[in-house]
């Protein structure tokens, strides 16, 4: 007989979250051995199109619960969409992304159930024919244990994010996907969230930054980083380095990124001056696009590199910095253009959309 | 308005040794301090309390425990309470929410609750979300920052990557602030002399009103302590097809795969045009536009 995982999906910024894909991997490595089914809850305002992804991961069967009073997170508002649906389903585990929002609702639901809870796992498993297991880590990643409930018991847990990455897709035969509009009152959640603010590029980790411009030795001095810094404020992107320029002084200790500072994730990792030693490439591993510019053509991370630039980067950088404004102007003209605002002013009206779409 | 405060006193993770083979912690070396969150909400509950309001501390744990609440007195908590059941040496997270939130019960509700947002030990961070769901209220976790408005809290929550998020929540509510929300100011002399005289009531099962049979939540069979390492992660596989040498070269890369990148070279002006070109390509100038 197959058993029910469910797994909570997560959005940002209308796509699933990587840990939410995670999740979606760890149910389909127990589904293949035990022949489960995974059902993919995917609450949210619009996002239905998302489900077609959760499938093309291993989801059997996804239910879209989809309402305009779920667009903003509400631990009550997720509880009210999310509970009839997880009592209907009746899953043998429910797995989901190890999040501050599932901190919250999930918690309480696991209270209102009492079902136990386990957070920062790094391994979901069903061992014999029904018992959870679970691995997960206390005391700051430094602890490990594992844990096995009596067969049968429902549990509830939150894969730490990062722990497995995702492999190329495992999609079932067939998939089910459904869409339900549930009944919801946005004025009895009691918690609301109006807004998210965007991380401060110039202040966030460099472990969270999604992009990163990187000084190397070739940088030269506090000057070359200065227009670095230019650049990234242009690309919104977050200042970091190697271990020679940090020690330098030009760059702040936390900012090094290397075996013994920062291992990074960014969308987008432009390095300057970078040769590509193994120690900073051992830190920049997970970035998924890379951009080096350096006078060596001999240097690994040219090599490494998705664009590899081969010039002086004190000519590059300002050039640039030039180009990518006027780019960047270009781009938001015809938006401004194309904005329904018949009014008088036209700069002033231009404004207007654009302040107001930024947090 | 009556402010209750959670605290729990955990091992500084900075004593905790870990023994390399078996992952088990070695306790004749662990040192006990005040969770650093609940000392931040400790802090913001003393900010917040007006004249007339008062901020009631409350524990979880055997004798040893009355120290972060002498701690609490000693910083101007009005009063404090310790719950504790000597047979059931747990602290798990279904017990403990289930003992404070009897515990706030029976002593008064409170108009609002602030914990501490996760513990350094277990690090778990479910407590308060648990106490709110047994009082029936509403919660808010990882919260940074926090205004009071009537019957309303205004606040400022961490989200993943760097991210923050506004919003508001009804009281009565739970709020669990990060360690780094507020900074625990320092005890007076007076006060920790008055702290280290004072009685510290303490709340057994039958004062709550509660039997051992309550505390029955489904626990794990097995807990077994592992050695604490990471857990391979899926990563990029080497084309089989490709001679031994360069797989190798892929592999000894650091997780970074020969990319099918390009390499330019030229005048600095088509450099940069090249650059700008690749970066419009992916996509990378339109949302910071």
């Amino acid at each position: 007989m197959s058993a029910v995982l469910a797994v909570v999906a997560e959005t940002d910024h209308g796509e699933l979250t990587t840990p939410t894909l995670e999740c979606v991997a760890e149910a389909r490595d127990i589904a293949l051995e035990r022949g489960d089914r995974i059902h993919a809850l995917l609450p949210g305002s619009g996002v239905a199109p998302l489900a077609e992804e959760l499938a093309a991961h291993g989801a059997d069967r996804v239910t879209v619960i989809d309402h305009e009073a779920l667009a903003q997170f509400s631990a009550d508002g997720w509880l009210a969409a999310l509970e009839p649906v997880l009592k209907e389903a009746r899953p043998a585990l429910i797995i989901g992304p190890d999040s501050e929002y599932g901190r919250t609702w999930l918690a309480r639901l696991s209270g209102r159930w009492r079902m136990p809870l386990v957070t920062s796992c790094s391994r979901v498993r069903v061992v014999e024919d029904g018992y959870p297991e679970a691995y997960r880590f206390t005391h700051d990643r430094r602890v490990h244990e594992r844990l096995v409930w009596a067969r049968g018991t429902m549990a509830g847990f939150m894969l730490a994010p990062g722990v497995r990455g995702i492999g190329p897709p495992r999609p079932p035969e067939h998939t089910e996907i459904e869409i339900v509009t549930p009944k919801l009152d946005p004025t009895s959640f009691r918690d609301r969230i109006f807004r998210t603010l965007p991380p401060d590029p110039s202040t966030v980790d460099l472990t969270d930054a999604e992009r990163i411009v990187g000084a190397g030795l070739g940088v030269g001095g506090p000057e070359g980083m200065s227009q670095l810094q230019q650049l990234a404020d242009l690309l919104g992107a977050t200042l970091g380095g190697t271990r020679v320029a940090a020690d330098r002084g030009w760059l702040a200790q936390n900012r090094f990124i290397g075996t013994t500072g920062k291992i990074v994730s960014p969308k987008l990792y432009l390095a300057f001056g970078i040769s590509g030693a193994g120690q900073h490439v051992a830190g920049i591993g997970n970035s998924e696009i890379i951009i080096a510019v350096n006078t060596d053509r001999t240097s690994p991370l040219l090599k490494m590199a998705d664009l590899g630039v081969i010039g002086d980067l004190h000519e590059i950088v300002p050039l640039l910095v030039r180009k990518l404004e006027e780019a960047m102007n270009e781009r938001a003209a015809p938006d401004q253009a194309s904005t329904p605002s018949p009014t008088i002013e036209p700069v002033s009206s231009a404004m207007v959309p654009d302040g107001a779409e930024r947090p | 308005m009556r402010i209750a405060v959670c605290l729990s006193r955990l091992p500084d993770p900075k004593t905790v040794e870990v023994d390399p083979i078996t992952g088990e912690i070695d306790a004749s070396r662990t040192l006990y301090v005040l969770n650093p969150a609940d000392a931040a909400a400790l802090e913001i509950a003393l900010e917040l309390r007006a004249p007339g309001d008062r901020v009631t501390a409350l524990t979880v744990g055997s004798e040893a425990a009355d120290s972060v609440l002498r701690d609490a007195l000693a910083v101007g908590a009005d009063d404090v309470l310790r719950v504790w059941e000597e047979d059931r040496a747990t602290t798990r997270p279904l017990v403990t929410s289930l003992l404070l939130a009897t515990a706030l019960r029976t002593e008064g509700l409170p108009d609002l609750v602030v914990c501490g947002a996760r513990t350094l030990a277990g690090g778990s961070g479910k407590v308060p979300a648990l106490i709110a769901e047994n009082l029936g209220w509403p919660a808010v976790t990882d919260v940074l920052e926090l205004s009071l408005h009537a019957a309303r809290v205004h606040f400022q929550r961490r989200l993943g990557r760097g991210g923050r998020s506004e919003g508001e929540v009804t009281l009565p509510a739970v709020l669990a602030v990060q360690a780094d929300a507020a900074r625990l100011r320092y005890a007076t002399l007076p006060g920790i002399m008055r702290a280290e005289r004072a009685a510290i009531p303490v709340r057994h099962l039958p004062d709550l009103g509660l039997s051992p049979l309550d505390l029955n939540f489904p626990s794990p069979t097995f807990r077994t302590p592992m050695p604490p390492y990471a857990r391979p992660r899926e990563v990029f596989i080497p084309d089989s097809h490709l001679p031994p040498h360069e797989r190798a070269a892929q592999i000894t890369s650091a997780g970074i795969a020969k990319r099918s990148g390009k390499v330019v070279e030229g005048a600095p002006e088509e450099l940069a045009d090249a650059i700008v070109a690749f970066l419009a390509e992916q996509g990378f100038l339109d949302r910071s536009a």
